[in-house]
């Protein structure tokens, strides 16, 4: 199988059908990444392809130096970062004229089940956009993208302890914001 | 290790990624401490818990829907001749660069060119140079002698007879 760098360079050189298997490759991953970053279902397809059409207008400039995935998620990044800032710019007019909470279809009977991964889906995001930006993104792309620590590191431009560290704080942070979803003492028996 | 540091260290424990030393510490704190036992159980709970934010499916569209928008911005990045000519705005920074080098090259020449009208140094400041010039010359030599040309002259000298006028 031919290396992501090949096919970057292959696109480079004006071989489009490169670039399509790249997407292929990492196009889920990608739009996973800005969707747990926006929650948002529907924009995450727009803005994914907001970050290829970077990447392949940036082609002709491309240097195989880092890793692909490195680069692509560096992008995906500040992609994410643009909008979320731009969109809490304008929360606050939003939430004046918005509903209280999302409407279901009556008309379907919903599980508990869904009502639960719902709610949990939320609680998650809210707890993790009240992470700082840094520790955020260290445990979304370690956890959810399975990148590595130095892949991470390469993306954060810091240092492989950083990010560790990163992903520690974070973590730490999440237990207690997320306390009431996790078992408590005296259910251990303790 | 007291609770602290053994908490610190504790998403690394969890991961794997501590040597072998740190490890049988946590091991062993681990084994009479119920709050970082508890605090160990939740973290890896938290883990599996972040979990649950299940993945979405792109719909199935998107690499082709990607070309089409490609080639959209593509055509937007080729405007016609009008477009070309709207995108030709001034270049400030070469004008401004145009400028300098030309106002820099007219001071040169202004300065460093001959100028006829206004001379500055004549002929006759050339010669109350020569004059001072042996002046400087002749004081530098420091001898009675040549020096005596130019005064006081003692009267009881014999001016007539060999007086050395070198
Ligand atoms: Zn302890």
């Amino acid at each position: 199988m031919e290396s992501d760098i090949e096919l970057m360079l292959r696109t480079k050189a004006g071989d489009d059908s490169a670039f399509s298997e790249l997407m292929n490759r990492h196009y889920k991953g990608v739009l996973n990444y800005i969707y747990r970053f926006t929650n948002l279902r529907e924009n995450s397809e727009d803005l994914a392809q907001e970050v290829f059409l970077r990447v392949y207008r940036s082609a002709k400039q491309y240097r195989p130096e880092a890793k692909f995935t490195t680069w692509l998620y560096k992008i995906a990044t500040n992609v994410s970062l643009t909008y979320v800032k731009k969109k809490n710019k304008n929360v606050s007019l939003d939430e004046m004229n918005e509903n209280t909470g999302e409407v279901e279809d009556s008309g379907v009977e919903i599980s508990d089940d869904i009502i639960y991964r719902k709610e949990i889906k939320n609680v998650i995001f809210s707890a993790m956009e009240s992470l700082p930006e840094r520790e955020k993104i260290a445990i979304m792309l370690c956890k959810y993208e399975g990148l590595s620590y130095e892949e991470t590191a390469s993306v954060l431009e810091c240092t492989v302890g950083a990010v560790k560290a990163y992903v520690h704080r974070g973590r730490m942070k999440l237990i207690s914001k997320l306390k009431p979803y996790l078992t408590e003492e005296e259910e251990y028996g303790l | 290790m007291d609770c602290k540091d053994i908490k610190e260290i504790l998403t690394q424990y969890s991961l794997d990624d501590l040597g072998q030393v740190e490890k049988v510490g946590v091991e062993r704190h681990l084994e009479g401490c119920r709050e970082c036992k508890m605090f160990l159980s939740q973290s890896q709970e938290l883990w599996s818990l972040l979990d649950t934010w299940e993945e979405i499916e792109p719909g199935g569209k998107f690499v082709s829907n990607f070309w089409d928008k490609a080639s959209i911005e593509e055509t937007k990045l080729q405007p016609g001749f009008l477009g070309k000519l709207r995108n030709l705005k001034p270049n400030w920074s070469l004008a401004g660069a145009m400028a300098s080098i030309f106002l820099v090259s007219v001071l040169t020449f202004a300065v460093f060119s001959p100028d006829t009208t206004n001379t500055l140094f004549t002929s006759a400041d050339e010669q109350d140079e020569l004059i001072l010039m042996e002046l400087d010359d002749a004081l530098s030599r420091e001898t009675a002698d040549v020096l005596s040309i130019y005064g006081p002259w003692d009267d009881t000298l014999d001016v007539s007879g060999n007086g050395d006028m070198n």
